[in-house]
């Protein structure tokens, strides 16, 4: 048992150290030239093109959901007013980015990790090093960056969905309409919450990406070290999001 | 006395406790070229891997022209590289990209200079090297294992490499084509002198490209020996190897 417990946590610093050797080389190689532009262009597309149907149905229904409930409690004292402000603040805020973040860790961070554990295990790493082709430089950067930089707009997309759910759940569904509900959602909403949710989605890409590509690159063993990988990093990933979420709510409020 | 291009000194390594080389001397002069034999499993590949840095020992060095390779920085093992081509046992070809682009990589990213006609060419004298002009446009998924190999020989030549290291280039091939790899391989000596280090089965072909040999076995390079030295010694193991017996001292071992 305590043998268990000791072999876990060397097993989880290694895994940590290992990781962390990964971030710092990923920035520095990110200042480093060549600059894989064709390889990034890529990567912004299948990441955006990939995600961008997770994340509205994500979005779409957090909105609903989220306004039915909220609807019916605060109708009990009359508050259904305030509503749109709950709504958009929560949405903006938060759900959105971690709801869509933990989605882009399913889709993405476990393409990722697929992508880069089969190039690792069929040799293709090792002959990208004889070709003198860095891989953090040359696989781990561009994904990093594409996914940091694709999530903040799929998120934008999906604060408008998410709001636009809610609203036409209460007007339609409900049938009780709002009028000015956008123009409440707005008043509530400032541009800070609107920011935060977008440096929490820069983040959550930023590790969906890196923990998808450290996975990758430390598979082992053929097929079934792959599958493990993917596990993985989606696994890894959405922990990696609650956890700096929590730490970015803390700084950024 | 001229200092060796490659120098190995007590390399040892290990897996999870199981000793794969237990303590190998080798030097490689420019010119040589070299075939490592040994048994399925004898450590060849994790001995080449070795010799680019690919895998670091556990005791032991590496020797690039004199330098230490364990003392270079990252960006001088990248320079080292750049005089070195690969072709790997599984291909290893990247597999989002078509046979023309896998060729065209180490040239796209050494020679940034050369314009697109110029790589297209390049690339197509190497497919034609390798017998397979067709090709290009095709993905690896779509290729059969023999082809990729070809096509992953292709790309380590197409720099035309000072120093080049092929793991099995001809295993799975037809006799014709294993002739055909053989001779890119005594060509690319005699007229580029480039070194080259090749683990085989094909004793024909070990036969064709070698000016030395050595063998591998239990860990360690038991006979090493030119090649006219190397085929007519009398050590048990290469001659049990050389001639394929299902007796002798290989099989022996395999027993106990
Ligand atoms: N990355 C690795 N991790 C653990 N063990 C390994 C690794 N690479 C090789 N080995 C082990 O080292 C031994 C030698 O492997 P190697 O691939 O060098 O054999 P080989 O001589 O090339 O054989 P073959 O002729 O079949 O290709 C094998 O027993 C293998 O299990
Ligand atoms: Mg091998």
């Amino acid at each position: 048992m305590f043998n268990w417990v000791g072999k876990t946590t060397l097993h989880l610093a290694d895994g940590v150290g290992a990781y962390s050797v990964l971030i710092g080389q990923t920035m520095r190689q990110s200042l480093r030239r060549p600059f894989e532009l064709r390889e990034m262009v890529k990567q912004l597309e299948q990441v955006g093109v990939n995600s961008l149907p997770v994340v509205a149905v994500t979005a779409l229904f957090t909105g609903m959901v989220l306004a039915l409930q909220t609807y019916d409690g605060f109708r009990r004292f009359q508050a259904e007013g305030y509503v749109p402000a709950l709504l958009g603040l929560a949405l903006v805020r938060e759900l959105v980015p971690v709801l869509g973040g933990m989605m882009v860790a399913g889709r993405v961070g476990s393409a990722m990790a697929a992508e880069v554990g089969t190039m690792k295990v069929t040799s293709q790493i090792d002959a990208l090093q004889v070709m003198a082709a860095d891989p953090v430089q040359f696989l781990v950067v561009p994904r990093v960056w594409a996914t940091a930089i694709m999530l903040p707009l799929l998120i934008a997309i999906g604060d408008l969905i998410g709001i636009w759910g809610g609203q036409f759940l209460i007007t339609s569904v409900l049938g009780e309409p709002q009028p000015g509900f956008m123009d409440r959602v707005f008043e509530f909403v400032d541009a800070k919450d609107f920011w935060s949710g977008m440096i929490k989605a820069f983040t959550f890409g930023a590790i969906v990406a890196s923990v998808g590509c450290y996975q990758g690159l430390a598979t082992r063993g053929g097929a079934e070290g792959v599958g493990k990988a993917t596990t993985a990093a989606v696994v890894q990933g959405s922990l990696g999001i609650l956890v700096a979420d929590f730490f970015l709510t803390k700084v950024l409020f | 006395m001229t200092v060796p291009l490659l120098t190995l000194k007590g390399i040892r390594k290990s897996f999870s406790g199981k000793p794969v080389l237990q303590g190998i001397d080798l030097d490689v002069y420019q010119g040589d070229s070299l075939v490592i034999l040994g048994g399925s499993g004898a450590g060849k590949s994790v001995l080449m891997r070795h010799l680019i840095g690919l895998m670091q020992p556990d005791e032991g060095y590496v020797l690039f022209k004199g330098a230490n390779m364990a003392d270079m920085t990252s960006s001088e093992v990248y320079e080292t590289r750049r005089h070195f081509g690969m072709s790997f046992q599984e291909g290893a070809l990247f597999d989002s990209l078509n046979v023309f682009e896998n060729i065209a990589f180490p040239i796209r990213r050494h020679r940034r200079h050369w314009s697109l006609a110029k790589i297209t060419a390049r690339v197509q004298e190497c497919l034609e090297m390798v017998g397979m002009p067709n090709v290009a446009k095709l993905m690896p998924s779509e290729l059969s294992g023999g082809m990729r190999r070809r096509v992953g020989f292709a790309r380590s030549i197409a720099l035309e490499p000072d120093i080049l290291l092929f793991d099995e280039p001809t295993t799975g091939l037809d006799p014709v084509m294993t002739s055909v790899l053989n001779d890119v391989i005594i060509s690319l000596r005699t007229q580029l002198n480039a070194t080259s280090i090749t683990i085989t089965h094909d004793m024909s072909s070990a036969r064709a490209i070698a000016t030395r040999l050595a063998m591998l076995f239990q860990g360690q390079l038991v006979f090493e020996a030119d090649r006219d030295a190397f085929f007519e010694t009398d050590h048990a193991i290469v001659r049990q190897f050389v001639e394929g017996n299902a007796t002798g001292p290989l099989t022996e071992a395999l027993m106990k």
